[in-house]
Order: C-alpha cells, then sequence, then structure tokens
C-alpha cells in the first residue's frame, strides 16, 4: 500500500528568501523574491505572461541559480544543491509540457524516474509497483514507447515518474498546457487526490480560476516580483479583476 | 559467369569490409547521437591506435587479438583526460567553437603520430590470422574474418548494453530529453565522460581491426572520416545495429564498385552516396542547447 | 511583430525585423568610431605598399604568402567567420581557381589575368554545387563534406590526365622581367585582390547581408523563424568566398609555376586559412589580414628554428611545425575565440546558466 498520506509535520517549508534570478549576465527575470511553500498545503503561483511564475519554480527546482537570496528546505540552505541533490531532500518537479523519453519504453521511463535507487533492484522495483498500483492504466503500455502516447496517457506517466521517489514536496509547472480541457479537469482531480492525501504543491498554471479553486494559498507575481499573497478565500473576489488586468498586459 | 567468383566472393568480401565499416564508424556515432558533438578527430584516434597497435604487434611482437584490450584501454583513458580538459570546458560554446576544437585536436593527434611514426605506410603482421580458409571456389581471409566477427561481436554488445541495462537506458533518455535526465538524478556530466570516453575507445578499436585488413599511414586518416560519416548518416543516430547494418551496406557497395570501376572511383561513388545521404536524410542534430555536455 | 498591425500601421516586412534585431544586437557591442577599422586597414595597406617595394626579395616573397592568405580568408571568412559555418573548403576553392588557371596555360598558353575569370568561375560553379547539396543542413554536416571534399579534389585531380595526374602541371609565365621584378609584379597584384577582397569584406560587414549572416551564427532556427532567408543567405557567402579563393588560386599557380594534387589540395591549406580566420578574429575585416601576418610569420619562424632545436640530441621533425599549428587553434577556440581583432572587442553578456 503506498504511503496515501503524507506526514505533513515533517515536511519541511520550501521557501524562496529575497531571491533575485535570470537567465543571462545582465537579465532579471525574478527581483527580490519571498515564497513559502506550507507542508501539506497547496501554494499557487498565478502572474502575466513574463511575470517570473515557472522561473520562481525552477529555481526552487535547482535549474537556475539564485544570484542573491537563497532557497530554504527546512533550516537548510539548499541553493547550492543541483536537482538531482534536491530530488534526493525529497523536492520533486514535474515540469511543464511533456517530460518524457520519447524514444524509451513507459517501464525505462519509471525506471529512470527512480534512477536514485538503482542500486537497490528490489527497493527500486517496489517503487514501480507501487506506481503501477496507484495508476493502473499504466500497465496498458508498459512496453509502448513513451513518445507514442497520447497527451493525457503521458501525463499520467509523468505523475508516476514525479511520485515514484515519494517526494516530499511536488513543483508543478503550467500542468494545463497543450491539453484538452477534459484532460485538464482529469489532471487535476488528479492533483486534488494529492492534496486530500496531504501532499505538498506549489503549483503554477495559467488556468487561474483552477488554480485558485484547488489553493490553500495564492501568491502572485507581476513583473518578478512579488505582487500579492493570501489565503485563497480573499482571492476569490479578486480573479476577475486580476484577470482581466493580466490579459490586458 | 561464374557465380562463386562474380558474385558471391564480392558479396562476401563486402560483408566482411563492412563488418570492420561498422567498427569503424561506432564511435563517431556515439559521440554523435549521445552528446550532439561532432568528433573531428576520430580518425586521428583511429589511425593513432592502429600505429600503437602495430607497434606493439609488429615491434613488440606481442599477440594481435590479446593486444587490441590494451590499445583499446588507454584510449579509453585518453577520452576521460580529453573530456575533462577540453570537452566538458567547451560545453556550452557554440557549434563553431567545437568544430574548431575538435580539428585542432585532430591535428594534433595527427602531427604527433607522424612525428612517431614518420608517414611510411604500415602493414600489420598477421602471423596465425594471416591464413586464407578455402570452401570450394571461395576464399576468406582469416584477418578478415576476425575483424569482422569483432566488429559484429562489439556493436551486438554496446546494442544490448544500450538496450537492455539502466545505464543504457540512462544514457539514451540523456540524448533525448537532457533536462528531464538532470531530474531525475542522473549526472549528465558524468555519464556523458563516461560516453565521450567510450567513443574514443570505440574509434581506437576500430583502428585495431582495420590494421588488420588494410595497410594504413597517418596522413591519410581523414578520407577515413568520409567513409564512417557515411555509414553514420545512413544507418542513423541512435541505434548500433543500424549503424552496423550501414556498414555492411557500404562495404557491399564498395565492394561491387571495386569490381566494375577503377579503383578511384570507387571514391567518387562512395562520396556521391555521402552527398545524396546528406541531402536525403535532413537529420536536425540540434544546436547548443540540446547539447549534452 | 503584430504591434504595428493592432495599431493599424503595415507591418514592416519580417525579414527587416530579424535584421533590425541583428543589428540593433550589435550596435550594442559596436562602441568604436566607424572609421577606426578602415583607418586601420588603410594603415596597414599602406605598409604593405611601402614594403613590397623598398624590401629585398626573401621579404617580398613572404609578404606575398601573406597577401595570398588575406584574400582567400576574406572570402573563406563571409561563411566561415560571419556566418559561424567553419569549414575546410579553402583549400578546393583555391585549388580549383590554381588548377583552371594551369589547365588554361598550359594547354591553351593563356596569359595570368585571362585565366582568373575562368579561375573564379570554376570555383564558383563548385561552390554552387556543393553549397546547394549541403548548406540545406546545419553546420557540423557542412564542414564534413568539405573535409571529405579535399579529399576527393585530390583524387580527382591524381587520376585526371590532362590535370597533370599524379605529376603536376607547370605554369609558363611569359616575361622579360628581372627577378625582382616578377616578385614585385606578383606581389602588387595580389596586394590589390587583397585590398578588394578586403574592401568587400568590409562591405558585407557592415550591410544587411552581413547581418543576417551574423543573425544565422548567432541562432539559425530563430533567423529562420524570423524570415531570413538562411539557405540563399549562406549559398551566396559561400560562392563570393569560392570565388576569391579561386582567384587568388589563379594568381598563386603562376607565381609558383608548378601546382599537384597532395600540395595544392591538402588539409594543411584549410588548416592555415581556419587558423588565420581564427587568430585574426571571425567577426571582422581587419581579422584575416592581421591573422594572415601572424600565421605566416609564425610558420616562416618556425620553419627556421625548429630545425635547430635539438632534445636530447636528436633534432625535431618537420611535423612540429603542424603540431604547433593544432596547439594554437585548439588554444584559440578554448581561449581566445574572438582572435586578436576580438581582444580589443567588448564583450556581450554571456549566457548564465539553463
Amino acid at each position: 500500500m503506498s504511503a496515501a498520506t503524507i506526514e505533513t509535520t515533517t515536511a519541511p517549508v520550501l521557501r524562496l528568501e529575497n531571491v533575485t534570478a535570470g537567465y543571462f549576465a545582465n537579465d532579471i527575470v525574478l527581483e527580490d523574491i519571498n515564497m513559502r511553500v506550507e507542508p501539506g498545503k497547496v501554494t499557487s503561483v498565478l502572474g502575466p505572461n513574463g511575470s517570473g511564475k515557472s522561473t520562481s519554480l525552477r529555481v526552487m527546482a535547482g535549474f537556475l541559480k539564485p544570484r542573491t537570496g537563497r532557497v530554504m528546505l527546512g533550516d537548510e540552505d539548499i541553493s547550492a544543491l543541483n536537482p538531482a541533490e534536491r530530488l534526493a531532500k525529497g523536492v520533486a518537479m514535474l515540469p511543464q509540457g511533456r517530460s518524457v523519453f520519447p524514444e524509451l519504453t513507459v517501464e525505462d521511463n519509471l525506471r529512470l524516474g527512480a534512477w536514485q535507487l538503482r542500486k537497490d533492484k528490489q527497493a527500486m522495483q517496489e517503487a514501480i509497483d507501487r506506481m503501477v498500483e496507484r495508476y493502473p492504466v499504466l500497465t496498458k503500455f508498459m512496453n509502448r514507447a513513451a513518445g507514442s502516447l497520447s497527451g493525457g496517457q503521458a501525463r499520467i506517466l509523468e505523475f508516476a515518474r514525479t511520485l515514484i521517489l515519494s517526494p516530499s514536496v511536488l513543483l508543478i509547472d503550467e500542468p494545463s498546457v497543450g491539453l484538452s480541457p477534459l484532460l485538464v479537469d482529469e489532471v487535476y482531480d488528479e492533483m486534488d487526490r494529492l492534496k486530500q492525501e496531504g501532499r505538498t504543491i506549489l503549483l503554477v498554471d495559467q488556468n487561474v480560476q483552477a488554480a485558485v479553486g484547488l489553493a490553500d494559498h495564492v501568491y502572485t507575481l507581476a513583473y518578478g516580483k512579488n505582487h500579492l499573497d493570501g489565503s485563497r478565500d480573499g482571492f476569490e473576489g479578486q480573479l476577475d479583476g486580476l484577470i482581466k488586468q493580466w490579459l490586458s498586459l | 559467369m561464374n557465380l562463386v567468383h562474380d558474385l558471391i566472393q564480392p558479396l562476401l568480401n563486402g560483408l566482411l569490409l563492412g563488418g570492420v565499416y561498422g567498427g569503424i564508424a561506432i564511435g563517431l556515432s556515439l559521440i554523435l547521437g549521445v552528446l550532439k558533438i561532432v568528433n573531428l578527430a576520430h580518425t586521428a584516434i583511429l589511425i593513432f591506435a592502429g600505429l600503437l597497435y602495430w607497434q606493439l604487434v609488429s615491434v613488440a611482437g606481442l599477440d594481435p587479438l590479446l593486444m587490441i584490450i590494451p590499445v583499446v584501454a588507454i584510449f579509453f583513458l585518453f577520452g576521460m583526460g580529453t573530456h575533462r580538459v577540453m570537452v566538458q570546458y567547451l560545453s556550452r560554446a557554440s557549434d563553431t567553437t567545437m568544430i574548431l576544437a575538435f580539428f585542432g585536436l585532430m591535428v594534433i593527434l595527427e602531427s604527433i603520430a607522424i612525428m612517431i611514426w614518420t608517414t611510411d605506410t604500415r602493414t600489420l603482421p598477421l602471423g596465425y590470422l594471416g591464413e586464407v580458409i578455402r570452401l570450394g571456389d571461395l576464399n576468406i581471409s582469416v584477418a578478415k574474418l576476425v575483424a569482422a566477427i569483432l566488429g559484429v561481436v562489439v556493436l551486438i554488445a554496446l546494442h544490448l548494453f544500450l538496450t537492455r541495462t539502466l545505464t543504457g537506458s540512462a544514457i539514451r533518455g540523456m540524448a533525448q530529453n537532457q533536462d528531464v535526465a538532470t531530474m531525475v538524478g542522473i549526472n549528465v556530466t558524468r555519464l556523458s565522460r563516461y560516453v565521450f570516453a567510450a567513443g574514443v575507445a570505440f574509434a581506437a578499436f576500430g583502428g585495431t581491426i582495420l590494421a588488420m585488413v588494410q595497410s594504413f599511414n597517418p596522413q591519410e586518416h581523414a578520407r577515413w572520416l568520409a567513409w564512417a560519416f557515411l555509414v553514420v548518416i545512413l544507418g542513423g543516430l541512435g541505434s548500433s545495429l543500424r549503424t552496423l547494418i550501414a556498414g555492411l551496406v557500404v562495404g557491399v557497395i564498395e565492394s561491387f564498385a571495386g569490381l566494375l570501376l577503377p579503383f578511384a572511383y570507387t571514391y567518387m561513388v562512395l562520396y556521391a552516396l555521402l552527398a545524396v545521404m546528406l541531402l536525403v536524410r535532413n537529420e536536425g542534430l540540434g544546436s547548443v542547447k540540446q547539447r549534452t555536455i | 511583430m503584430t504591434d504595428k498591425a493592432t495599431r493599424g500601421e503595415a507591418a514592416a516586412p519580417v525579414e527587416d525585423i530579424a535584421l533590425g534585431r541583428a543589428k540593433a544586437a550589435s550596435e550594442g557591442v559596436k562602441k568604436a568610431p566607424w572609421w577606426l577599422t578602415p583607418a586601420i586597414g588603410t594603415a596597414m595597406f599602406i605598409a604593405f605598399a611601402v614594403l613590397g617595394a623598398t624590401m629585398n626579395l626573401g621579404v617580398v616573397t613572404t609578404l606575398t604568402t601573406v597577401l595570398y592568405y588575406t584574400i582567400i580568408a576574406q572570402g573563406w571568412n563571409l561563411l566561415g567567420g560571419y556566418g559561424g559555418y567553419v569549414n575546410f573548403g579553402a583549400a578546393v576553392f583555391a585549388g580549383a581557381g590554381a588548377y583552371m588557371a594551369a589547365y588554361l596555360n598550359h594547354h591553351f598558353d593563356w596569359p595570368i589575368f585571362a585565366t582568373m575569370i575562368p579561375a573564379v568561375a570554376v570555383a564558383c560553379l563548385i561552390s554552387l554545387i556543393v553549397g546547394y547539396a549541403t548548406l540545406r543542413l546545419r553546420s557540423h554536416y557542412f564542414a564534413i563534406f568539405t573535409l571529405a571534399l579535399t579529399f576527393l579534389a585530390m583524387v580527382i585531380a591524381k587520376n585526371w590526365p590532362e590535370l597533370g595526374g599524379g605529376y603536376g602541371i607547370f605554369i609558363n609565365f611569359e616575361n622579360d622581367m628581372t627577378p625582382r621584378q616578377i616578385a614585385q609584379f606578383f606581389y602588387f597584384v595580389l596586394f590589390a585582390l587583397a585590398i578588394i577582397a578586403s574592401i568587400v569584406a568590409f562591405i558585407v560587414e557592415n550591410s544587411n547581408f552581413g547581418y543576417a549572416l551574423r543573425a544565422i551564427s548567432e541562432d539559425e532556427p530563430a533567423a529562420q523563424v524570423l524570415g531570413v532567408k538562411t539557405t540563399s543567405v549562406k549559398l551566396r557567402a559561400l560562392i563570393i568566398g569560392a570565388g576569391f579563393g579561386g582567384l587568388a588560386g589563379s594568381v598563386y599557380a603562376f607565381f609558383t609555376g608548378y601546382i599537384e594534387p597532395a600540395g595544392t589540395f591538402s588539409l594543411d591549406v584549410a588548416l592555415d586559412i581556419v587558423l588565420v580566420c581564427v587568430i585574426g578574429g571571425m567577426n571582422s575585416w581587419l581579422g584575416p589580414i592581421i591573422g594572415s601576418i601572424v600565421v605566416v610569420s609564425l610558420e616562416q619562424f618556425l620553419r627556421v628554428t625548429v630545425p635547430q632545436i635539438e632534445i636530447f640530441g636528436a633534432t625535431l621533425p618537420a611535423e612540429t611545425n603542424r603540431l604547433v599549428l593544432g596547439i594554437l587553434l585548439l588554444i584559440f577556440a578554448m581561449f581566445v575565440r574572438r582572435g586578436i581583432v576580438g581582444l580589443f572587442q567588448k564583450q556581450r553578456g554571456r549566457k548564465v546558466s539553463v
């Protein structure tokens, strides 16, 4: 039986402290960002295109080092750790778009997802079995090339791969992009299931309604800086106004 | 028309030659397919290894089959070192810079090879490999047979490694999507180093089996580069089995072309084939953004 | 791209936008006054003229080679330097020009100036065929193919009886000049051609054509998406470059009086030209001039001093020169990517991490 409920009290808080970051030498995408991901809660990050939402996720995941400021996991400064090292500490990311190995089988994709368990064959097999139990539909296409899967099927594989090491924090980047409305509903259903299980989630999405609906806490960014920040209830009234603002930018 | 003499013998010779060609091309294909790097120094390495191999077998009188191992091992280490010192440093460089750097490496290796061994053509003394097996009207050179078998075995072994082991999957995954590979915890830098070193080692291996079937001299290594690229492009990247088949095809084509045309024109047939292949197989290799370190 | 359209104005042609961006990007780099490089170039050519008129035969001959390389390198640098398509075709095009000139002279007694046009034509034709086949693809394939092509050219020349086969061709330069006058004749012919080639390079560098090439070098997919007709631009750069190569080759055939396949279509020539541009600087029309001076001087220096060096009682083989050039190329590729001229150019922001 998989770990259906994650211990919320032991999951440390993942946060950005005064982070400034950019991709090119003189480029600033994030400026003095502060953000907390509370354990056991869903935190949504919203904002118009170019506001730095995905970038803040990438900084948390380790794909971009902060120029100033730091990334903290509990009491530990993980700013210098690369994505693999952060994964080992329980921080997993589900990136935007397709993130499978297209020419490898679904099974190989899962096995690579559990790469950090490679020294212990039994643990790896157990992790894979757990994911198959959680997503039984995987058995239907275990031996197919991941690139041949439909959007929905690939998404399931991606979820399975992200969860396979039982991470304590999930960073989910724009899960709605490129999917039909029906599939978006399914994705949000799955994220709701994760939420009911008590997982810690940081969600970035353009789909403002759904992202706010799922959230416990909401951040909004504007031009790379913190804008608004508060619990979900406070946001529901402001949504229409915010959306209008962002679309006109 | 004698069926055996005019058809089967050249076919056999072509297949045997093709097995060697596959072995010559695989190092280039591996580095290109996984790391997206064009190793222009591939044949310089190959010839250098061939000469070292020749030195051990011909001058020191050691066993030709055994000596493949230390030669390949030495170049594996050389590949590890080269990756750490040069390739890693250039990981974010443009394609242009990469080509220049590898061209420089090619010139360096070629020059050193000539300095040590001069431009004399070398032929490997085959010893017990120099026998010829006769099956009816067919002549099969033992050296060519052994070289081809070695080539085939190595390619099949690589194929099995890449498709049946977890590390093999990791290598293929890394080639397909480096970001996700990093995300799941694969140490892309270290794995790339091993792949590069393996590619160099395969180049060295190619040099040893080539030495078994051909005379060679260090000034003409560039000619083999065209052959190797032809096989790589024909077979496509990403599968050592397809590289093997491509090698066999090229070998057979060359064998039959050699029957019908004067030797020099064989070159032209193959170059024309290379040009056609380049036109037909519009393989976008991607550029810096997609390159694995 | 759509801003002007929504405001009701006519949208600018996509290609202009791409070039505009490239222009803007490079404008950020060039802070030097526009007359600086022409001034330096003019000064150098004046120096060349003076040296050519006054120096002894040995120096003039060396400088003749400098000018020869300059012409080929200016041509090469259009696609190879500005466009980022490093290739090994220099030997092929210069060699083709040389062989055309040699053929016409040897069999039909054509004099030097008459052979120039056919030489340019044949080089351009070959480059058109080769380029058409391989320039649709990316830079690696083109580089590989030119490497193979060099070897192929050698094989063809070796096996073509009209071209002298393995023995080569002798070229007869009819004249009644003294050796010094002959040397100066060739010197100033190449001098004039070098000036023309450099002016062409300067014009290209500062034209839309040059910006297109640079856009291709920076990010070809982006340039394509933005509307730059990449294949056509690359092909034009290649053909112009090949033309200059052929031109230089034809003169050089008369200068040396004898050409044969191995020396003409050797990778050493390709190496030299690539090295000239890398060392001089691939982003500037001054690069090939400076690079030629450095490379030819260096080779001369090596030729003289290497045989005099003794290690453990043995002299170094001639190959050492080539080794030095290879090491130099590697060092420049790794550490001095923009060459000598680049040392004086302002650096742009580099990408930090992914």
